[in-house]
């Protein structure tokens, strides 16, 4: 299964900032940004970005660098990104309302960075300050010092272009080091359908996750617009206000707020041009009845970690998916990118067995910010089809049919995801243990009859004589996750049930009626 | 299937004090699978999660054509402070 770059109907590999600033230059006054009043078009946002890149470079942010930013989502953000990436460094955006003890940690895994924010939120480590205004300010800047502007910085390819940050199992967030490469491989002339000029995507995506990357970039390195919602939530309502004012038609959807559109106002879609739906399993019940009302609205299933950037494989989702007894598929890989199957000794699993879902290409990450040993375990150089690759081992299981086609069918070890977002059960744990009225714990995920997970529950014992009420518990959690991964159930127990070895017996937990 | 509020919440029940509290304790209650839910209630107590305020919210904003934001809901978690924020966002 294979797509490589360079070959026909296979959009070339860029960098990032370049793509957008050939958009900017082949039409300058194409719409780029919308957020509320705010209009911004490509010549804007390039020169803006420019105006910041030349700020960072005076505050020391030198090529190779990783610039965290707290900035909440929005056209500022975006500019500033761009103009990180300008300065040849990468962006790690961080959500400035996660805990600050979570913020602490991520800024101490890197080497004394300039960490740009808000004015005010020097306490959660913000050392330079960006103070909220319109994009049209910064360009006038520009325009006023043309001669002045940081002359742009050659990058490469293989340069680091951001950072993502995932849950790790052991309580510190894992940094996900993402090349350009990556970015632009999937977007252009042969790549992604309902990406470039006169395409509209609302970026909704939080801004630490890969799939932000998808919403923004994949409309910005080929032409396209982006709407800003600033809320954390599509509601179905926005949606239809954003496809009937703002000709939204390219559209990003977890699988689980899919599912939630389709039950609670169908409509809602009516007006897409293209569907991408994913993170987590598909319901082959939400997809029939959204095929139903809309035969001819493409629909994607989109696959794939963020250690391979934004997605692995897409398959277009049809009537006859919906009653396959195997599952919805994940389907054929995206531009990019090969995707091979690996048995438990290493070797190639043919078509029809399963095996460990293994990346390879361009779209591979450069490996996890300042963890050698995790690195080196998920990113080997294995042997494939005779070449020497750096690949990623996604720990997924599944399974390319005889037509080509990739299954997923689950998870090597206890990483869930919720509502789309990655959750480390170990994490959960870790965090819960720190409590010191909690004495064992076990941290589950539950699912629906169709296999996706529906809540975390959290399974505790207390210390003798102490007292800690659900209530509590859940409070203390909220200081220390971000707030999707604290359970959505609290459930104090005697002792935890164990198995034959003493370990704690999961299975039975998870099967534990609420 | 439904869950009984007593059995899931020990507090006393306190009963919505107008139609707004009303239709909302409706709404949370046929979303969570519970048979009611009094004025003081949090929603985490019966195991809200960010999805479950997202379908609540479009539950209300379809009923009562108002505007809801499923934040509200996930910080103002008991009833009659998440309706005071419908109420306030409505004007």
């Amino acid at each position: 299964m294979t797509g490589t770059p360079g070959t026909p109907n296979v959009p070339p590999l860029r960098a990032v900032h370049a793509a957008v600033v050939e958009c900017a230059d082949r039409a300058p006054h194409a719409l780029a940004l919308v957020q509320g009043q705010e209009r911004v078009d490509y010549r804007t946002l390039t020169a803006a970005a420019r105006i910041l890149a030349g700020r960072l470079a005076a505050w020391g942010v030198r090529p190779g660098d990783v610039v965290p930013l707290l900035v909440p989502r929005g056209a500022q953000l975006i500019a500033l990104q761009l103009g990180v990436l300008m300065s040849g460094a990468a962006y790690a955006t961080l959500d400035p309302r996660w805990p600050a003890g979570r913020i602490a940690s991520i800024l101490a895994q890197l080497d004394d960075p300039v960490v740009v924010g808000r004015p005010g939120d020097e306490p959660l480590g913000v050392t330079r300050t960006l103070a909220p205004a319109p994009l049209s300010a910064l360009a006038k800047e520009a325009e006023a010092k043309q001669a002045a502007l940081l002359a742009p910085v050659a990058t490469a390819l293989d340069d680091p272009a951001m950072v993502f940050f995932t849950s790790g199992s052991t309580g510190v967030p894992k940094g996900v080091l993402i090349p350009h490469r990556a970015v632009t491989r999937m977007f252009g002339p042969g790549g992604l359908d309902g990406f470039g000029p006169g395409h509209v995507t609302p970026q909704v995506a939080p801004a630490a996750w890969d799939m932000y990357a998808f919403e923004l970039w994949g409309q910005l390195t080929t032409g396209g617009a982006c709407v800003v919602v600033e809320e954390s939530h599509l509601m179905p309502s926005r949606l239809r206000a954003l496809v009937a004012d703002e000709a939204v038609d390219t559209v990003w959807l977890t699988t689980s707020l899919f599912n939630l559109v389709v039950d609670e106002d169908l409509d809602a879609f009516d007006g897409l041009g293209a569907l991408y739906v994913g993170g987590e399993k598909q319901s082959p019940r939400h997809v029939a009845r959204f095929l139903e009302r809309f035969p001819d609205l493409p629909i994607w299933n989109g696959f794939g970690p963020a250690e391979n950037c934004m997605l692995t494989t897409v398959h277009r989702m049809t009537p006859a998916d919906s009653a396959a007894p195997a599952g919805i598929p994940v389907g054929l890989p995206v531009p990019g990118t090969t995707v091979v199957l690996l048995r438990e000794d290493g070797t190639p699993a043919p078509r029809g067995e399963r095996g460990e879902i293994v990346a390879v290409g361009p779209g591979v990450a450069l490996g996890y910010l300042n963890n050698e040993t995790q690195t080196r375990e998920r990113f080997p150089t294995l042997e494939i089809a005779g070449d020497k690759q750096r690949v990623l081992r996604t720990g997924d299981v599944g399974m390319v049919d005889d037509d080509g086609v990739l299954h997923y069918y689950g998870r090597r070890d206890r990483m869930v995801k919720l509502s789309g977002n990655r959750i480390e059960l170990g994490d959960v744990e870790a965090a819960a243990s720190a409590i010191p009225e909690i004495r064992a714990c076990a941290a589950v995920a539950r699912t629906d009859a169709g296999g996706t997970v529906e809540h975390i529950a959290l399974v505790y014992t207390l210390v003798d004589g102490a007292e800690l009420a659900p209530r509590e518990v859940r409070k203390r959690l909220t200081a220390k996750l971000p707030a999707y991964a604290v359970p959505g159930r609290f459930e104090q127990l005697d002792e935890l049930p164990r198995r034959d070895n003493g370990k704690v017996d999961l299975q039975a937990l998870e099967r534990r009626p609420r | 299937m439904t869950e009984k509020r007593d059995v899931v919440c020990k507090a006393a029940y306190e009963q919505p004090a107008d139609e707004l509290e009303e239709h909302v304790a409706a709404v949370i209650a046929e979303v969570l699978g519970l048979d009611r839910v009094g004025r003081r209630d949090s929603f985490y107590d019966f195991g809200g999660t960010s999805l479950a305020a997202i379908r609540i919210c479009a539950r209300i904003e379809r009923r009562l054509g108002l505007r809801v934001d499923p934040a509200w809901l996930l910080e103002y978690d008991e009833l009659a402070d998440f309706a005071e924020q419908i109420r306030l966002g409505a004007l």
